[in-house]
């Protein structure tokens, strides 16, 4: 407890000297599961607002309630003195730093020994018609050929020095070309104006080649295929799994994650406000008490009738369940039902 | 220590409650579905289980409190419970299997000490599995259960309960050596300066809160009294933070206004209700909130 008082052990067993009977513990739990008819909970939070020893437990049993994720954790019974320690955890993030770096440099140096994109980069250069690009000495594309020829085997250290070597003097080759093109045709801007822009694409394509060409070794084919298991990867998972959400008017919508929206409950008028996915089933909420639930992906929606409170006509506002079998629903203005039935009849 | 419930060991031999039909034959369509049969529990020991909790809960109310009662206890469970209890070695295996790791989970996540947390779960354990008394009897705490809420978040209270009992126990044994080697008898005592604040003001909290409900107290209680979170008093109420967070906000600003109004009625002028309110911002209201709450008031029992 975090009261400001002076004697706070005084406090607590004056306050018990004072504070009646208390409830069982069954009533405090029954009252944290909201599993009590409204009089006798009425009762007991009379009760808790006087004594303060009864909130202190039930703070405390509250706040030790396990989190629906955490239940999913296995617990191993048979070292349970091994597992608040937790002194494996620094050890394990220095491991998984260590691998992840080890898998980026193996990754880098696999990426280098590829022979057909340095191939195809060294001979794009050479093949490429800009005057400039024939100014790239040939060694660097003996070089090239050398590194692809000797790639088939294992690639040494050296070799792949001189790998990166070739690709940095291809690639400032480009770059140099690109620089001296551009001062062409700024210099032919200068001397014609009035030069065709065909021209001047003439003249830009090897400047894109040479690029080409020095980016060409950073693209893998290794990545390419990744890229596509996991695009397709990606969309199966997308096209298995629908994705919700309420718009701007209030209308459910539903997605199969190839960004197409389609309502869901087109008939319904009233502005619907939360959205619920548990377990399989999708609930949704809204004003007027409108409470829809589809146990189908949202193929099809049965409308649930939530019993009458206080006469009045409520917004719903949250909707949760603990487990598949017991939710609560909330309105924007306190009122709540809860079901232990898993939805079936609400109270 | 906190007093204990009444015992309903089911040994104690229950006097046959005047229930109605309705609810007999309500208590008699659980008997399958509880699975006390599996423990060797007859139908007729099933009822008298049963009976005695309806009995306890809904002395004064109608049948159709204790039909609702009957349909909400957890029959599954409480016949687990008196089972473990009456030594069924098949329910002890069902408790252990599904109730051990959770115990000392939950008496660590308490506790947040290992040792401690031991300590709690294997007390609880023993008194679970029965202590014998003067007569030499064994009497299993599980008796107290009664199936009003699960019996996992039964045995969270209890150790939550344990684990209070304690702190407060060991909070007496202070050793003085290490208070002095702390140099806590050398800190001076720092004096706590009481809220100044006006008389008509105290009068007019003190009456608007007098004037709420039991809940709302609750609430008030536990935010400014206790200063718990919104999380934490979502999760005692079964309902979601926000819920509170609308809830106190609806009742602090309805405090406000009732005390503006009784200190209009007081003769002090719109002005100086102002200012009044101003000095004691309803969210700084904790001192003078926390002082009304203090005041216990004999409680009802039930």
């Amino acid at each position: 407890m975090k009261q400001s008082i002076s004697n706070p052990l005084q406090q607590e067993l004056a306050r018990g000297q004072h504070g009646g009977p208390h409830p069982d513990s069954d009533l405090l739990t029954a009252l944290g599961e909201g599993a009590l008819p409204q009089r006798e909970r009425q009762q007991l939070l009379a009760h808790l607002a006087a004594c303060a020893d009864c909130r202190e437990v039930l703070s405390i049993a509250a706040a030790a309630a396990m989190d629906p994720a955490d239940d999913l954790r296995p617990f191993v019974l048979t070292s349970p003195s091994r597992l608040p320690r937790r002194t494996w955890l620094p050890w394990a993030s220095i491991a998984a730093g260590l691998l992840v770096v080890c898998s980026a440099v193996l990754f880098y140096q696999q990426k280098l020994a590829l022979p057909n994109n340095t191939t195809v980069a060294t001979k794009e250069a050479v093949q490429s018609p800009s005057s400039t690009l024939q100014q790239t000495p040939p060694s660097s594309s003996l070089e090239g050929k050398e590194t692809t020829d000797k790639s088939k085997n294992r690639p040494t250290s050296r070799q792949l020095q001189a790998n990166l070597r070739a690709q940095s003097v291809t690639a400032a080759n480009a770059i140099q070309a690109d620089k001296i093109e551009s001062a062409k045709n700024s210099e032919f801007s200068q001397q014609s104006p009035y030069q065709s822009s065909a021209e001047v694409g003439q003249l830009a394509t090897p400047s894109a080649h040479a690029l080409k060409a020095a980016q060409a070794p950073s693209v893998s084919a290794f990545a390419n295929v990744t890229t596509e298991r996991a695009l397709s990867a990606a969309s199966i998972t997308a096209s298995a799994r629908p994705h919700w959400r309420i718009n701007a008017t209030g209308q459910p919508e539903r997605s199969f994650g190839d960004g197409a929206w389609q309502a869901v409950l087109p008939q319904e008028q009233s502005k619907m406000r939360v959205v619920s996915v548990f377990d399989g089933e999708v609930w949704i909420g809204g004003e007027n008490s409108r409470l829809y639930r589809s146990t189908d992906n949202g193929a099809t929606w049965n409308l649930v009738a939530l019993p009458d409170k206080d006469g009045r006509v409520h917004s719903i506002a949250h909707i949760h369940f603990l487990t598949a079998h017991s939710g609560t629903v909330e309105s924007d203005d306190g009122a709540a039902w809860t079901t232990l039935d898993g939805g079936s009849t609400w109270k | 220590m906190l007093p204990e419930p009444p015992n309903l060991a089911p040994s104690i031999p229950v006097e046959d409650p005047v229930l109605g039909s309705a609810v007999s034959v309500a208590i008699a369509e659980r008997y399958s579905e509880s699975g006390a049969e599996r423990y060797g529990i007859t139908p007729e020991r099933f009822r008298q289980i049963v009976a005695a909790v309806v009995v306890r809960y809904t002395a004064d109310a109608n049948e159709a409190e204790r039909l609702e009662l009957v349909a909400a206890l957890r029959v599954g469970e409480l016949v687990l419970a008196r089972a473990c209890s009456a030594g069924n070695e098949h329910a002890w295996d069902v408790f252990l299997v599904r109730f051990r790791a959770f115990l000392f989970e939950t008496a660590y996540r308490i506790a947040r000490d290992e040792a401690t947390g031991r300590e709690l779960a294997d007390g609880l354990y023993a008194e679970l599995y029965g202590i014998p008394n003067r007569e030499g009897r064994r009497i299993s705490k599980l008796d107290y259960y009664t199936g009003r809420g699960s019996l996992e978040g039964w045995l969270r209270t209890v150790i939550s309960q344990q684990h209070v009992n304690r702190c407060r126990s060991h909070a007496k044994d202070v050793s003085l050596d290490e208070q002095v080697e702390a140099g806590v008898s050398f800190a001076a005592s720092t004096p706590i300066a009481a809220p100044v604040t006006d008389d008509r003001v105290a009068e007019a909290v003190a009456q608007t809160l007098a004037e709420l409900g039991g809940e709302e107290r609750f609430l008030l209680a536990s935010y400014f009294l206790d200063q718990r979170t919104l999380a934490n008093i979502g999760r005692q109420m079964c309902v979601h933070e926000s819920t509170i967070g609308r809830k106190l906000e609806k009742l602090t600003k309805e405090l406000r206004k009732r005390i503006r109004k009784r200190l209009q009625a007081a003769g002090i002028n719109s002005r100086r209700c102002y200012e009044l309110l101003l000095e004691i911002d309803v969210r700084d209201l904790n001192v003078n909130v926390a002082e009304n709450l203090r005041q216990e008031r004999p409680v009802q029992s039930f």
